[in-house]
């Protein structure tokens, strides 16, 4: 664990042998920040000036993403409990790279993953989302394939002309799990995933969530730029605006609209940050049905729930200042997954690139499985609420995507708490256009 | 068959419309009332929500019995619509058009 800062002191980088650098504030209150330095300064390498629009909006740099970000990086596509026994398997679709992927759990548990192309002529071999087979046949001409990704058998063998059936196995992918958690490569992976995900599985190590047994889906296909996408998700400085009459008093007070954060960690290209509830909230005595909502379950969106951190025995990573008002910890896997870890429940974003101004959205929420049904009117309740809140960003995005293809603004300008938008610019441009010697995440 | 417990039978009236399976049907039935069509449903239901999901519990959740289903589905109705009638003052946010074109899906919670 990282030391805290002396009282009062002004956090300074700290990179750490894993490129972790951190910054925090030191918190005194329970209601607002009592702190609100700049954090920023702690991330020299990131600068504080304006940024460029380029990457949201130019097609040249789209096409650089594909190919070295999203055909290179490992990719989150599922978790582990969605194969729980030997032959399920799930097809997901990675976009930017014109790929669909067989996610199979063999018959020796392992999870494997394959492109979807019969190996005689191309055809997609699987057309189902999901389900559980023995083996995969195609429908074309019938070749079929052992959940290994051999191939087990071909229709009229005899008229084929010197077959190399092993050369005929399907494609396979690089596949590996933590905590959970599916990722592919696409390509020879420069490393591990457990050393691509380096701080940030450190930080994660210990949450449950495998106690999220129900998930609740949401997808929409968004008219934005996968990064205007993401960037939606990096910073609550907009809580206090655009989510105003969502949100009203949760997680900013009539004092504090700034959006400022308990503290944040940037982990190489990932990151995490701390974000504070203002633990005065109540809804207003006449609002019946959330009082209900808040009385038989508690979750992020019926009320804040500061000031109960239980959850950081399990998983020390969380709210790392052991802030009294901590709520909430919103974590960035790059270049695609957000997570939003609560005490209770967990959610997960993942954003799939289309098109420069197209993005494919997937959100999942993960509720323990409600034994009763007051239990279950209340994580109906949050998710509802989720849902309104996360209408107001889609609008957002779709604004936002369409006016900078204006080109009318060439730079736009982030204060302290939008870290999360230029430490995402800042990850980006050093895939797409690598300078010699620059680190991923420091310099 | 009772559409609705016997208690709850003065309830009936608002089944065709909200008692509804889906989080989905559910979002565009809220969508595409008026404000005191929701208000009309929020004043009947509300005041005896508490008492509703407290009678529900004494079953179990994954073994309700069809009319204590449609119950709950009401009281799931109201979840939705309270956000337009004790936070927002309209159906849907003006700034927030989409949430129905959503793919919404919360059919494993129970
Ligand atoms: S393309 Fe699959 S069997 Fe012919
Ligand atoms: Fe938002």
């Amino acid at each position: 664990m990282l030391k805290r800062p002396e009282k009062r002191g002004l956090p300074g980088p700290r990179v750490r042998a894993d490129n972790t650098c951190r910054a925090e504030h030191a918190t005194t209150g329970t209601q607002t920040m009592a702190d609100t330095r700049p954090l920023t300064q702690a991330f020299p390498f990131l600068g504080t000036g304006p940024v460029s629009t380029e990457p949201y909006t130019s097609p040249e740099f789209f096409e650089l993403e594909k190919e070295r970000i999203f055909r290179r990086e490992w990719l989150n596509l599922a978790r582990d409990e969605e194969l729980p026994n030997p032959g399920d398997f799930v097809v997901r679709e990675i976009e930017p790279c014109n790929a669909s992927i067989i996610l199979v759990r063999g018959e020796d548990r392992v999870v494997r993953a394959f492109h979807n192309i019969c190996s005689h002529r191309g055809n997609k071999l699987v057309f189902a989302e999901k389900g559980t087979n023995s083996s995969f046949m195609c429908r074309y001409h019938g070749w079929t394939y052992g959940l290994d990704g051999a191939l087990k058998l071909v229709t009229a063998q005899d008229k084929f002309f010197n077959l190399d059936r092993a050369d005929c196995a399907l494609p396979a992918v690089h596949c590996e799990t933590w905590s959970g958690f599916i990722f592919v490569n696409l390509s020879q992976p420069r490393q591990s995933l457990r050393e691509f995900l380096g701080g940030w599985a450190d930080f994660a190590t210990g949450y449950p969530f495998e106690r999220g047994t129900a998930p609740a889906y949401m997808s929409y296909e968004l008219k934005a730029n996968w990064k205007i996408a993401v960037d939606a998700f990096q910073e609550t400085y907009h809580l206090g605006y655009l989510h105003r009459k969502t949100m009203r008093n949760m997680y900013f007070t009539p004092q504090d609209h700034s959006g400022s954060f308990l503290s944040i960690d940037l982990y190489g290209p990932h990151r995490r940050y701390s974000v504070w509830a203002n633990g005065d909230y109540k809804p207003p005595e006449s609002a019946t049905v959330e009082h209900l909502a808040r009385r038989f379950g508690r979750n992020i969106n019926a009320g804040a729930t500061a000031g109960e951190t239980p959850i950081t025995d399990l998983c020390p990573g969380l709210n790392p200042t052991r802030a009294k008002n901590w709520c909430w910890e919103n974590a960035f896997v790059f270049p695609n997954l957000v997570v939003t870890f609560t005490p209770e429940i967990w959610i997960l974003s993942r954003f799939w690139p289309l098109a420069q101004d197209r993005t494919r959205w997937e959100n999942i929420t993960f509720y323990p499985k409600p034994k009763t049904a007051s239990e279950r009117f209340s994580r109906e309740y949050g998710f509802c609420h989720l849902r309104d809140v996360a209408a107001e960003d889609v609008d957002t995005m779709e604004g936002t995507t369409k006016a900078l293809l204006s080109g009318a603004r060439k730079t736009m300008h982030l204060q302290d708490s939008e870290i999360g938008v230029r430490h995402l610019l800042h990850t980006v441009e050093n895939y797409v256009r690598p300078k010699p010697g620059r680190a991923v995440a420091a310099e | 068959m009772p559409y609705l417990p016997e208690k709850y039978a003065d309830l009936e009236q608002f089944c065709a419309e909200w008692a509804l399976e889906t989080s989905q049907e559910r979002h565009l039935k809220r969508a595409s009332s008026s404000m005191s069509e929701l208000q009309a449903f929020y004043d009947a239901i509300t005041p005896r929500a508490a008492e509703i999901l407290t009678y529900l519990d004494t079953f179990p959740l994954d073994a309700l019995p069809a009319a204590e289903r449609r119950l709950l589905n009401l009281c799931l109705s109201l979840a939705d619509v309270s956000l337009s009638v004790e936070k927002y003052r309209v159906p849907l946010l003006p700034d927030a058009p989409y949430s129905t074109k959503f793919r919404a899906d919360t059919s494993a919670l129970g």
